[in-house]
Parts: C-alpha cells; sequence; structure tokens
C-alpha cells in the first residue's frame, strides 16, 4: 500500500505483492474520513491514485456518498464490527460503476475499507432477473395462445357437433330424411376439431422430434416453410431433449422470422455437434437489419439459449443478409 | 307473463355463421320464439336487434367490429326492456362482464342444446322453465 509520509510501509515485499494483486480497491482511513493508504485495484478511485492520500473522503468524493461511507466508518468503530455500505460512483478514469464497500475496525481511530466493483455482477443479476421474467411471460403468452386456439377452434367445433347431435335426435322424430345431412355435417366439424387439436399439439411439442430427432422434424419445418429452405448438416446422433427442444424452436423462429422481414430467396441451417456442444447456423441471403435488442423473437431465443447455459449471435448487416448462430452445451445441469 | 300467442322475436349473434345457423334451427322447434335476425359482429346485433325490435339478443361475447359486451351494453342503452342473453364459452370474467353490461342472463355453449330453449322460455315466463344460469 501507498504511505501517506512517502516512508516504507511496514509490510514486507510479499505481503505488498499480495495486497496490491487483489482484484478489489483496499483502503486505510482514519475516524475523520482522511485517507491513509491506498492499494489493490486504484482504477477504481474516484480521484488520481497520487491524489487521494492524505486527502478526506468529503474532499475526494461527492457530499451524499463522502456522508455515507463516513456513517459506515463510524458505526465500524463504534460497534467494533464489519459495517457495509453501498455506492455508485464515475471512478477518475471516467467510468460510472456501482461498488460494495466492507469497513472493518483496525484500530481505535482508524478502518480497513475493501471496495469491490460490483458492477458487471450487478449487471449480470439485473439480466438474469429481467430474462427470467421475460421467460415466465412468453410462458403466460403461450399459455394464452393455447387458451385462445381451444377456445375458438376445437372447443367451437365440438358445440357445434354437439349441436348437431340434438339435432340430429330431433329430426329422427320430425323428418329423417334430414339426418344424413346433419350427420355429414357433424362429421365434418368432429374432423376438423380433431386437425386443429393435433396442430395445436404439433405447435407444442412435435412429437416427430421426440420420436425420430432433429433431422425429420428439421426436414418438416422446411418443407413447410414459406421460403427455400436447405438443411445442410445435421447431427447423426441424438441429442439431449432439451438441447434438440432448443434447436427445432431456434431454427422455427428464424425460418419463420426470415418469412416475416427478411426477403430471402433461401435459407440454410447447419447443425453440428462435437461431443459437448451443439452450434447451430441458420442464414438467409436477404436484406438483413435485423435487432436482436428490439424483436422480441430474437430476445426469447435468447433467453431459451441463456437458460441452457448456451450463447446466441446475430450478424445482420444490412444488405448482407442475417445469420443466426447459437451453441449449446450439453451438460448444462437445467437439462 | 308474456301472451301465450306472440312469440319472443329472438336476434342470434355469433361471429361462426354456421353455428348460429344450428341455433336457429334449434330454436325453430319451439313455437314460443321466433328468430328474426342473425348477426355476425357485435355491431350488426345491434343494429338488428333496434331495427327489428326483437325482444332479446342472443349474444356471443368474442367478435369481430365490437365485441359482445360492448354490444350489450349498447343494446340496453338504446332498449332498455330488451334482454340480452349471453350464448358463449367464454371464461367467468368476462361472463361478469356481461353482466356488468347488462346481460340478463348466460347459457354456456356445451349446454346449449339442453339449456338454451328452457332459458328463453323462462325469460319470457314460461312458468316450468329453468332460468338462466351462470355455471
Amino acid at each position: 500500500m501507498t504511505a501517506m509520509d512517502g516512508l516504507p510501509t511496514p509490510v514486507d515485499a510479499r505481503h505488498k505483492a499480495l495486497l496490491d494483486a487483489l482484484p478489489d480497491l483496499l483502503l486505510r482511513l482514519r475516524a475523520d474520513g482522511t485517507y491513509l493508504e491506498i492499494g489493490g485495484d486504484t482504477s477504481k478511485l474516484a480521484n488520481p491514485p497520487a491524489e487521494v492520500v492524505g486527502s478526506t473522503a468529503h474532499e475526494l468524493l461527492p457530499d451524499d456518498i463522502a456522508d455515507r461511507l463516513m456513517s459506515c466508518v463510524r458505526s465500524s468503530l463504534e460497534q467494533g464490527t464489519l459495517a457495509t455500505v453501498e455506492y455508485t460512483l464515475r471512478t477518475h478514469l471516467g467510468e460510472e460503476r456501482e461498488f460494495e464497500v466492507r469497513v472493518a475496525p483496525a484500530g481505535p481511530d482508524e478502518v480497513v475499507a475493501v471496495v469491490r466493483d460490483v458492477t458487471d455482477l450487478r449487471q449480470a443479476m439485473r439480466d438474469l432477473t429481467e430474462s427470467r421474467a421475460r421467460i415466465v411471460a412468453a410462458g403466460d403468452a403461450e399459455r394464452r395462445r393455447v387458451e385462445r386456439n381451444l377456445h375458438d377452434g376445437a372447443q367451437q367445433r365440438l358445440v357445434t357437433v354437439a349441436l348437431h347431435l340434438h339435432l340430429v335426435k330431433r329430426r329422427l322424430e320430425t323428418d329423417p330424411a334430414e339426418v344424413p345431412q346433419l350427420v355429414d355435417s357433424a362429421q365434418t366439424e368432429l374432423t376438423l376439431a380433431l386437425e386443429e387439436i393435433r396442430e395445436l399439439v404439433r405447435g407444442l411439442h412435435p412429437r416427430l422430434l421426440s420420436d425420430r430427432g432433429l433431422e425429420p422434424a428439421l426436414s418438416g419445418l422446411a418443407e413447410r416453410a414459406l421460403l427455400p429452405v436447405e438443411i445442410v448438416e445435421t447431427p447423426a446422433e441424438r441429442l439431449p431433449p432439451a438441447v434438440e427442444a432448443a434447436t427445432y424452436y431456434l431454427v422455427a423462429e428464424a425460418l419463420a422470422n426470415a418469412a416475416k422481414h427478411s426477403q430471402a430467396s433461401r435459407v440454410t441451417v447447419r447443425v453440428s455437434a462435437n461431443g459437448d456442444r451443439t452450434t447451430i447456423e441458420v442464414a438467409d441471403d436477404g436484406v438483413g437489419g435485423a435487432d436482436p435488442e428490439t424483436g422480441s423473437g430474437l430476445r426469447g431465443l435468447a433467453d431459451r439459449v441463456a437458460a441452457l447455459g448456451g450463447g446466441l449471435a446475430v450478424a445482420s448487416e444490412p444488405g448482407r443478409g442475417t445469420t443466426l448462430r447459437a451453441e449449446l452445451p450439453h451438460d448444462n445441469p437445467n437439462q | 307473463m308474456w301472451p301465450e300467442s306472440t312469440p319472443l322475436r329472438v336476434v342470434i349473434a355469433d361471429d361462426d355463421e354456421r353455428y348460429a345457423e344450428l341455433i336457429a334451427d334449434l330454436l325453430h322447434g319451439s313455437p314460443e320464439l321466433e328468430v328474426i335476425g342473425i348477426a355476425k359482429d357485435g355491431e350488426e346485433a345491434v343494429q338488428l336487434a333496434c331495427w327489428q325490435d326483437a325482444d332479446i339478443v342472443l349474444m356471443d361475447i368474442d367478435m369481430p367490429r365490437i365485441d359482445g359486451i360492448v354490444a350489450t351494453r349498447l343494446v340496453r342503452e338504446a332498449r332498455p326492456r330488451m334482454c340480452v342473453l349471453m350464448l358463449t364459452g367464454a371464461d367467468p370474467d368476462r361472463i361478469q362482464e356481461a353482466r356488468d353490461a347488462g346481460a340478463t342472463g348466460y347459457v354456456n355453449k356445451l349446454h346449449a342444446p339442453a339449456d338454451l330453449v328452457p332459458a328463453l322460455l323462462a325469460l319470457c315466463g314460461a312458468p316450468a322453465a329453468p332460468a338462466a344460469h351462470a355455471d
């Protein structure tokens, strides 16, 4: 650490190296707020290191932060225990960072403070919270979609079938000649109801994927796509179910996006597995310009991939097509 | 009590035209009821009910242009004595919204073959018919 009076510190070289190698900023403060020594990661200081030792917290920090830091120092000294405070501060290198400060008494009139930069950790926690919220919202939206489809589709058709049967019963007594036509109509409604239920179930989880794996399931997607799709490569072996499902939905969403927005003439799909991870690439030759930050479909895919411990990258320069590339590990505990 | 010789004039409002025709067929067997029109959305339902001076509107909830709840409110504002019976498979929250908008009762589409005619007859005062329900 750097001593206030410039004299050699009492720590030996090894001790000093140990302190300087720590990822946190270390401070020794007097009870009146004077900085006595600094060490560790001094890039986190609000002022250039040379100006710090000998100055007080109120001289160097914004008033509200200095007040909170000194309150923490007093609390630590009065109670003889560890005290903590958190604040956001612009460092002397110009970065706005979030800090968690742990203050411990180091004598009757001074404390040692460990200042940890928690910006990245907090951001990761915020990202995780937002991602979880989006996943929950996507689940809710999916349930609403299923409910709506059942209500408007199959349920309405079955209600109509019930009505047909009621009328058949009545016609048998009053006008039997009309019965065959009513039965035909009921049969048509029933067939349509079954088709709608089958379509709905396929949207929830494609049976072809569970039964026969990615190659036939992706080929089915390609056949139903609204633009030409070439499945260039798929793994020969079966993959973990969560990886197969994520791969399927990623390709499905990418194809839907391409059909809606890309103006592409063709799309290629490559899925390769190397034992411990799967790489998925969906590329189109369209107009590009897709923005993962604004497209809910792409963000939903990124959340799904992240939930499996993977990553999603989107390259979509205007005029140069769009390529989605995702990597999914096979050993994620969430699978 | 509704005069025995005067059939109840019914408008059916449902965007599923095939279903609406079947309901009309269902009601056709009851001399106490006369279907005077079928509307395929809420706006048509309001216009038809008011122009034809219906006694009762059989109203679905989820319909294009304006839904059955808004249509119910408009019908009741224009013709306070006109009855609106909801005929729908919608969830209970929506049913309550319809009641708040002035709906007289509710018949679940799933039970329409058995319950609809008795519910309508109850509205016109036939003594033995059960009341429209809200299950």
